[in-house]
């Protein structure tokens, strides 16, 4: 949306008394601002992290109740009740957040709807708290200072504010490091980690702003109705605040605001027509058919219908024939850039003498079957070591097992006098141990840049705090990872494409951009994990040429690669793998040479 | 003994998700709407129809069969292969409007359904329990036995457990996937269905009763296991005693609380077992 | 050899995964009554050519053509109905199905259940420890018995043309032997052999002709005795 567009609204929103007349108006756009905060907090979740709470009703409804009692009951100010709830619906989140740790998808769905129904229940239940189904009449209206906000006006302006506060605290840990975390996150969790990304620490995060905002509404709520009863957990209210996501669209800022406002004016106009049974089974029918013909919803089928005819894409680069941009121009930028002694090129930690990644008897079971039967090797530092051996031999498991993707049954991995083994893949990261995914593994639906931004999530500890109160310290740090970011895809040789998003590339590019993240995370080690498989011919000399600058820029590679000729051409240690034990280990020449390795790959009758 | 009858159709509702759950990898919210539509077409068929008790049930599952194979066919088949987020939204859309047109179709007051069972308990030495429960606990029981010999003993049954086990090498046995996937949701919706016709008589049937259907489906599915029909049936009967027992010692206005706390316990002591399917490193 | 000798013909065949190509323009044929090797690097293309052929893959260009019809696109079920059983990499037994259940999945298309069970019968006749594991869940076999189970359940479908995906994988080197004489005596009795194999030499000493595919491509066609001989082969394995 324009600077003039968003302008206008915000006057439209700040005149809105003026020009709605009619009370029952503005009991509209009050109940709308309510929303508008209600669903932020769910986009929070919902369009960010990708983790749906069908529990959203049960913030809602203990910011209602915290704020209702505390002022009934301790006769506490509005101004001391409203951050209360704020708290106690967070606190809430926290615990949601903690508890749901690993689920995701339908189980944190699932665990979210049942503590809403515990909640709920509680809230009938405890008489003596709550009053039980009769609910807490009479709660005061906020005064400030000498005003009350009994006057509709005035309450708008309250809840105007409230709406106006969430969309800020949404919009700068959208646009920061937080909130990059959080889209890695919805967007390819295990790549998201292999960077750095503490999923369980993102997500409670998420949790606890969006169930503090929850709560937020939840108090502005009780305080215009003067009244609160079990409800508030209608099931109704988490309804309707995902259909206000997913209609305006989720994973956006303006789209909640656009949902919620339509979704609370519309029925307000039909109900003059219908019951309110209609008009559920319409969010229903609505819902349904918005999957089927708007998934993405309403604000960006809008901001794509704008921008088609206006943005042209950028001219792809002449020589376009083998798809990898670094492939068009034979010696990349990279080795150039490496010769020339650019350092500048990749953000670097000084590699400290004796980085070597020692493997000791590493063993992996799964049921009886042992994938790797007590292997050990070193990879030593500033090397290329490659990993090969026929199909099934355990290389990736050996992989995974290393970066903490996979619990090892026995055996230890030590780097750089620091032991790996038992650590999560994003502690791995933090101790500059990277690795790349046999599969294609992106960010998709983000920018080449923004997947780059999110694999230099490590170069930055930006915190909440400072995110939401935006110190100079933070906006420094983004000027700063920015700047490593455009070097980086440099490096790679994908500047021309760094604004595309990554769906859109060729596979060939994709690979790249793999690499680019990789690389923005700062390893010492890199493990990549079958870099040039589906490649042709020319890309695949691309990225031996990069593997080989990116070696000369500090960075010990480990690699699993069935392209023979590109291991033998970039290696200088070899290690052969079969059935989950190491048959050869030397230079290139020697291993192919050695009876044992032909006999692994070519077959036992292969020496007659 | 209340307990074992409840037990009984709610694992009549397990093992309809848990199939649909683990054969499909759907997220089927709507699963507690289809128990509520037993429950009214029960209702309609006994009290508007005139129809007989027992011939009521038998229209109640057929509607859920109907009604479950349609929905699979219009509503997910043309989302194969969509993520499984999208689908979990289409069924809780598909949750909303179905109830919302329960409301319209029946108004929100509850009903009852008439039933020819005698209302004086049996007495059994010390246990005493009403015929028409004892009926449904036998009725229950009936139908879990016939599903377990669907399952185990039908060339059906054991095409849907290969497509579980591995969906590509079932399709390479010529196993034609979306029609198995159809009756799969076709069967699972009849056993909601089932569920709902028996438990009607015994309680009211209103609008809402499938929401916490729905949750007690998936608190069986939790803690039997995905996929796992004896799992659900056990499940379904340490539910039914737990709430029992709740409700007995804790309080009465606590009795569904039980099966939300199973779901949470389970899901936060046992995740490892539920998410083996779900790794997807490498 | 006139086209109308081919029992299989793939024409440009061109298939992927989203954005990844696996095949392009791959053209093959297998003559009635052969045994041919598909050879390759990992990941060259060989495992998408079966899933191609066999329908678990949609070709996105085209033709694939089995004993005179054209069976592109068409589902796996009617491909297998036509005459063309799956083994697929890994052995891929259902493991909480039974020996027994298994064998019968293998039957599955088919309606003949005398024949269904004289042809059981002849199988456990072929591979005697089937019938003692009968009531055994297949998950529970060794990596061997289930290697002659998977390959007893592609049998069961009476293929004119069984695909055989990497049968020696992770098999240990007695069971190798044992299941390359199965396969050399299924083609004895007159069903026809598309084989993907990593143990090159072993599986040209049987093949009568070879293809060697590198990155979605055939690189290399011939007879299997000229490719024994030729440099080729090795280098597509180990590079140099």
């Amino acid at each position: 949306m324009s600077r003039l567009g968003r302008g206008l609204l915000a006057t439209a929103a700040l005149l809105a008394p003026f020009w709605l007349q009619n009370p029952y108006y503005l009991h509209v756009a009050i109940m709308a601002g309510i929303f508008a905060v209600l669903a932020m907090s769910l986009n929070l979740l919902l369009g960010y992290t990708g983790q749906l709470s069908l529990g959203h009703a049960a913030f809602f409804g203990i910011g209602a109740y915290t704020s209702a009692l505390l002022t009934l009951q301790r006769e506490w100010s509005f101004w001391l009740a409203l951050p209360a709830a704020v708290a106690l619906a967070g606190v809430a989140g926290w615990a949601i957040g903690r508890l749901a740790l690993k689920l995701r998808g339908a189980y944190f769905v699932l665990v979210t709807i049942s503590f809403a129904g515990v909640v709920s229940l509680v809230s009938v239940n405890w008489m003596e708290l709550t009053n039980g189904p009769l609910g807490l009449p009479g709660i005061p209206v906020p005064t400030l200072g000498p005003w009350s906000l009994r006057s509709k006006t005035a309450y708008y302006y309250l809840v105007l504010a409230g709406a106006a506060l969430s969309w800020l605290v949404c919009r700068r840990l959208v646009h920061s490091r937080i909130g990059r975390a959080f889209v890695a996150l919805r967007e390819n969790e295990p790549l998201a980690e292999s960077v750095g990304v503490d999923g369980t620490r993102y997500l409670v995060i998420a949790a606890v702003v969006s169930a503090g905002m929850a709560g937020m509404a939840g108090s502005l709520y009780a305080h215009y109705t003067k009244f609160v009863s079990p409800e508030v957990f209608l099931f109704t209210y988490t309804v309707t605040m995902v259909i206000m996501v997913i209609a305006g669209g989720k994973g956006t800022l303006a789209g909640p605001v656009v949902g919620a406002v339509l979704f609370t004016a519309l029925p307000e106009a039909l109900r003059e027509a219908t019951s309110w049974q209609w008009q559920m089974l319409a969010y229903g029918v609505i819902l349904l058919l918005l999957v089927f013909f708007l998934p993405s919803g309403i604000v960006p089928a809008l901001s794509a219908r704008r921008r088609t005819p206006t943005e042209t894409p950028a001219p792809l680069p002449a020589a376009k024939g083998h798809a990898v941009g670094a492939a068009s121009s034979p010696p990349p930028i990279a080795p150039t850039r490496a010769a020339g002694g650019g350092h500048a090129a990749l953000p670097k930690r000084p590699a400290p003498a004796g980085a070597r990644l020692q493997v000791r008897d590493l063993t992996v079971r799964f049921g009886g079957v042992a994938a790797l039967g007590g292997v050990s090797f070193d990879v030593e530092p500033g090397t290329i070591t490659s990993l090969i051996g026929p199909n099934g031999a355990g290389k990736t498991t050996a992989f995974n097992a290393i970066t903490g993707y996979l619990t090892p049954t026995g055996g230890d991995v030590v780097f750089a006098d620091g032991r790996l083994s038992g650590l999560r893949p994003c502690d791995v990261a933090r101790r500059g141990v990277v690795r790349t995914f046999q599969k294609t593994s992106v960010f998709p639906a983000l920018t080449v840049t923004d997947n780059v931004m999110i694999g230099l999530h490590l170069q930055g500890r930006a915190g909440l705090a400072g995110t939401i109160a935006r110190r100079r310290r933070v906006q420094d740090e983004e000027a700063g990872l920015a700047a490593q970011a455009v070097d980086i895809i440099e490096f790679v040789g994908l500047t021309s494409r760094r604004d595309e998003v990554a769906s859109a590339l060729s596979y060939g590019e994709l690979r790249l951009v793999e690499l680019a993240v990789a690389l923005a995370a700062a390893p010492r080690l890199l493990l990549l994990d079958e870099p040039a498989a589906g490649l042709t011919t020319a890309e695949k000399t691309a990225v031996s040429a990069l593997i080989r600058a990116i070696r000369e820029q500090g960075v010990t590679i480990f690699l699993v690669e069935h392209d023979m000729r590109l291991v033998m051409d970039v290696s200088d240690t070899v290690i052969v793998l079969n059935h989950g034990r190491v048959i050869a280990r030397g230079a290139p020449a020697a291993v192919q040479a050695d009876p044992e390795v032909i006999r692994a790959y070519l077959g036992g009758a292969g020496a007659a | 003994m209340n307990g074992l009858v409840l037990g009984g159709t709610y694992a009549l509702l397990g093992i309809g998700l848990t199939l649909i759950f683990g054969l499909m990898n759907v997220v089927n919210f709507a699963h507690g709407e289809f128990y509520a539509l037993g429950a009214y077409v029960a209702f309609a068929a006994v009290a508007l129809a005139g129809l007989h008790f027992f011939l009521a049930i038998a229209v109640a599952i057929v509607a859920g069969v109907v009604l479950g194979g349609l929905c699979e066919r219009v509503v997910l088949r043309p989302l194969r292969g969509e993520s499984i987020d999208t689908v979990m939204l289409v069924m809780i859309g598909l949750w909303i409007a179905m109830q919302n047109t329960e409301l319209l179709a029946w108004g929100g007051v509850a009903k009852s359904v008439p039933h020819p069972f005698p209302t004086a308990p049996l007495v059994l030495g010390p246990l005493s329990i009403a015929p028409l429960r004892l009926f449904v606990l036998v009725a229950a029981f009936v139908l879990i036995a016939g599903v377990h010999l669907l399952v185990h003993r039908t060339r059906l049954g054991r095409a849907m457990r290969a497509t579980f086990q591995d969906a590509d090498t079932a399709a390479l046995m010529g196993v034609r996937i979306h029609r198995i996937n159809t009756a799969t949701f076709a069967l699972g919706s009849g056993l909601a269905a089932a569920a709902g016709a028996l438990l009607g008589p015994v309680f009211l049937v209103y609008p809402s009763m499938g929401d916490l259907a729905s949750l007690k489906a998936f608190s069986v599915v939790i803690l039997g296991g995905l996929g796992n029909l004896a799992g659900a049936t056990a499940g379904g009967l340490l539910l039914g005693i737990a709430e029992e027992l709740g409700a007995g010692y804790v309080s009465s206005g606590y009795r569904d609380a039980a099966g939300f706390v199973i779901i949470i316990l389970v899901l936060l002591l046992r995740p490892s077992g539920l998410f083996a399917r779900a790794e997807r490193i490498g | 050899m006139p086209p109308d000798g081919a029992l299989l013909r793939l024409e440009s065949v061109r298939a992927g995964y989203g954005p990844v190509v696996a095949l392009r323009d791959v053209d093959l044929e297998v003559r009635p009554g052969e045994l041919v090797c598909l050879l390759g690097a990992n990941g060259a293309g060989k495992t998408s050519t079966l899933r191609t052929i066999s329908g678990l893959l949609v070709p996105q260009h085209g033709r694939i053509v089995f004993a005179g019809r054209d069976i592109h696109g068409r589902e796996p079920a009617d491909i297998l109905e036509a005459g063309i059983a799956h083994c697929p990499e890994g052995r891929r037994v259902f493991p909480h199905l039974t020996v027994a259940e298994n064998l019968d999945m293998g039957a599955y298309v088919r309606r003949d259940r005398r024949a269904v069970e004289a042809d059981t019968a002849q199988v456990c006749d072929h591979f005697p420890i089937l019938r003692e594991r009968w009531r055994q869940m297949a998950g529970t076999l060794s990596g061997g018995e289930q290697q002659m189970l998977a390959i007893a359940r592609a049998l069961m479908a009476r293929p004119r043309l069984i695909l055989f995906d990497e049968p020696s994988l992770g098999l240990a080197p007695t069971m190798v032997e044992t299941t390359f004489e199965i396969i050399a005596d299924i083609r004895r009795r007159g069903t026809t052999v598309l084989m993907v194999e990593q143990n090159a030499f072993l599986a040209l000493r049987m093949a009568d002709r070879a293809y060697v595919m590198e990155t979605g491509r055939i690189v290399l066609a011939g007879a299997a005795a000229d490719l024994l001989a030729d440099d080729h082969v090795r280098r597509a394995y180990l590079g140099g």
